[in-house]
């Protein structure tokens, strides 16, 4: 899933501005489970923010709207008269959702009212970690379904590095050293053989270095470019 | 607009029409401090008129936007007794 | 390659002396947070004829100095060889690639390849760090520069290519403590032509770590150089041991180093005059020193290493005295 965390009240105001009515758009999924932008966060938010703005003599009308998933064209045409109605929309999607918005409705100034943090896993009720940066090209088959990329704070391929200690990684003691984990699940499964190969370095350019992705499935298509 | 079961919302509005100066809007549990208040007033007992009772089955029940809505409706502080 | 420069792969003095089967004495300078060239000069003076070849750090700790190659090209001047070293947190492979053909047209011979502290620790936190490849990957994507004459991408190098005698750096006493004397076998698999290990304080440890290395056969296949430094106070004995991951510190050490400033135990920094506490700092300083000579003597008793490093962070004038104390001076000279 994807993560986010809200932005600071005092940021979302200042994105807000003067704009007098505000309509909070909350996202039913990702979001939603990390308790970040769902239906329950947009309500506070509005709530917050009506009261913020009155206690600032500006009062601004702000409503909310949960939509199943930002980042589809058919949820948000849903939504089509209340975001028409709004000077300005404050998503509390992933950035996804929120470039979803303002790519739909083109006269509508959109901002964010979250962080977007990471691909990741909800570890324990209220701790997620991330696990997954979408590189492009996976390699858990060879650390044991463990990412180096996501989650050695260096993304090496050939690790540890020297600064491993009790487990745990030297940027943060409560953050574990992901070559440790490797190394500890290669071994225990008996391939630790496929720690001595050297990986070569990696194609980057399947990842975002290589500029925006896009993924096309021709036999998915309703419509094909070659018709 | 209401997010509340009828039975709140007819409490806080039944708070809100009482004109007062201040208010204080007290969420209590039916098993302890709704009790507590009740035998308060079966003794007579005298309380500030600011603080508006509301019952609820607990007080695990209170949702953060219930009380944020007590705050938007005009009241001055919220009491949470269970 | 070899075969054009009598066995020698770059000819540096660091690799003839290694390859001459003498114990190699490496130091290193830390380049300063700002363009003075006379500081690097200064520290070259004190490094000049007690070391084969000196480590020049590359934004060491993630604090932006004074590039690694522009301070080599002065400490070349000053007449003392360089090892460069070059981390992958600041540089994607066209930057080390090209750097390096600058390196070997400035002269450079000798390279330590490392991954590189992370940027978190140092003065620009929020940076965006690179780490294309790792150490190992450098390592290797270097040895066929300059055996084959290929960049990374498998192009030719037109004209000559970049040589360098290729380092790694080895930390014996980091986590996972059983992988170690494997990764190091791994790093030299890579093509490393020399190893520098992290500060031994630990004479013990450390031989238990050399025979690991040594059933491995990799001391036959590489140069170890063990890393030494002197302490300068009790205090930095218990940091390290504390707080450094990959460093151990035994209690005898740091006894020694208590036990150098006893006049003055039980008395706070503030309780002493400047110049008790000068004599203490100075009682402490020798004590580091005589601790550090006693470390090279015990280590270069263990088979299969070829020399030591002597990591003295901003005291190049220790080096002198440890080098002589040692008994490794004169350096050797090999034409």
């Amino acid at each position: 899933m994807i993560t986010g965390e809200q932005k600071p009240l005092e940021e979302i105001q200042a994105l807000l501005g003067d704009a007098e009515k505000v309509l909070v758009v909350g996202c039913g999924t990702c979001v939603t489970v990390c308790f970040a932008g769902g239906s329950r966060e947009a309500q506070i938010l509005s709530a917050s923010l009506r009261m913020a703005s009155k206690l600032n003599d500006h009062p601004q009308d702000v409503t909310d709207v949960t939509v199943q998933r930002q980042c589809e064209w058919e949820y948000l045409d849903e939504i089509e008269k209340e975001i028409a109605e709004a000077d300005i929309v404050l998503s509390l999607g992933c950035g996804i959702g929120v470039q979803a918005i303002a790519e739909h409705f083109p006269d509508t100034w959109v901002v964010p009212g979250l962080n977007t943090t990471f691909m990741g896993i909800p570890q324990e009720q209220g701790v997620w970690e991330e696990r997954c940066a979408a590189c492009g090209d996976c390699i858990l088959g060879l650390t044991g379904g463990i990412c180096p990329i996501a989650r050695c704070s260096k993304s090496l391929l050939n690790g540890p590095c020297g600064g491993s200690e009790d487990g745990h990684c030297e940027i943060d003691p409560e953050v574990p050293c992901a070559w440790q984990l490797i190394y500890d699940r290669l071994t225990s499964m008996g391939k630790e053989d496929t720690l001595l190969e050297l990986q070569p370095p990696k194609n980057w350019q399947v990842s975002r270095d290589g500029g925006p992705r896009k993924i096309i499935r021709e036999d998915l298509r309703l419509i094909s470019d070659e018709a | 607009m209401s997010r509340l079961p009828n039975t709140q919302q007819w409490s806080i509005n039944h708070v809100n029409n009482k004109i007062d100066d201040f208010q204080i809007v007290t969420y209590c549990c039916t098993h302890c401090a709704y009790a507590a208040a009740d035998l308060a007033g079966g003794l007579r007992m005298q309380y500030s008129p600011a603080i508006k009772v509301v019952e609820l089955p607990c007080t695990g029940r209170l949702d953060v936007l219930t009380v944020l809505e007590s705050f938007e409706q005009g009241a001055d502080g919220v009491m949470v007794s269970g | 390659m070899s075969g054009k420069n009598n066995g020698y792969l770059v000819s540096s003095n660091l690799e003839k002396v290694l390859k001459a089967g003498h114990f190699a004495v490496t130091g290193e300078l830390g380049p300063p947070q700002g363009a003075d060239p006379e500081v690097i000069r200064e520290k070259a003076a004190l490094l000049k004829g007690y070391v084969d070849a000196v480590n020049i750090t590359d934004n060491q700790t993630a604090i932006v100095r004074m590039s690694s190659i522009g301070a080599g090209t002065l400490v070349l001047q000053e007449g003392l060889e360089p090892i460069i070293q070059m981390t992958c947190r600041d540089r994607n492979r066209l930057a080390i690639q090209a750097d390096l053909l600058g390196a070997h047209a400035l002269g450079m011979r000798n390279l330590l390849c490392l991954t590189g502290d992370h940027q978190i620790f140092g003065n620009h936190p929020t940076a965006k760090n690179v780490y294309d490849m790792d150490s190992l990957q450098m390592v290797h994507m270097l040895t066929e520069m300059r055996d084959k004459a290929v960049f990374q991408c498998g192009d030719e190098v037109k004209g000559s290519t970049a040589g360098f005698l290729l380092g790694s750096a080895a930390a014996p006493f980091a986590d996972p403590i059983d992988f170690r004397p494997l990764r190091l076998a791994k790093k030299v698999k890579a093509g490393s032509n020399f190893i520098q290990t992290q500060l031994v304080y630990d004479v013990k440890e450390f031989a238990k770590y050399m025979e690991k290395v040594r059933e491995l056969g990799v001391h036959k296949e590489t140069f170890i150089l063990a890393g030494v430094g002197p302490l300068k106070s009790p205090g930095m004995a218990k940091y390290m041991k504390n707080n450094v991951p990959g460093i151990l510190v035994p209690d005898e050490v740091i006894e020694r180093m208590t036990e150098a400033g006893k006049e003055w135990k039980g008395k706070k920094a503030a309780d002493l005059s400047p110049e008790e506490k000068k004599a203490r700092s100075k009682a402490w300083q020798t004590e580091g020193i005589q601790v550090c000579i006693d470390l090279i003597k015990d280590i270069k008793k263990i088979d299969g290493v070829a020399g030591v490093h002597i990591m003295a962070i901003e005291w190049e004038e220790a080096v002198k005295p440890i080098v002589e104390g040692a008994g490794l001076y004169p350096r050797p000279e090999v034409n």
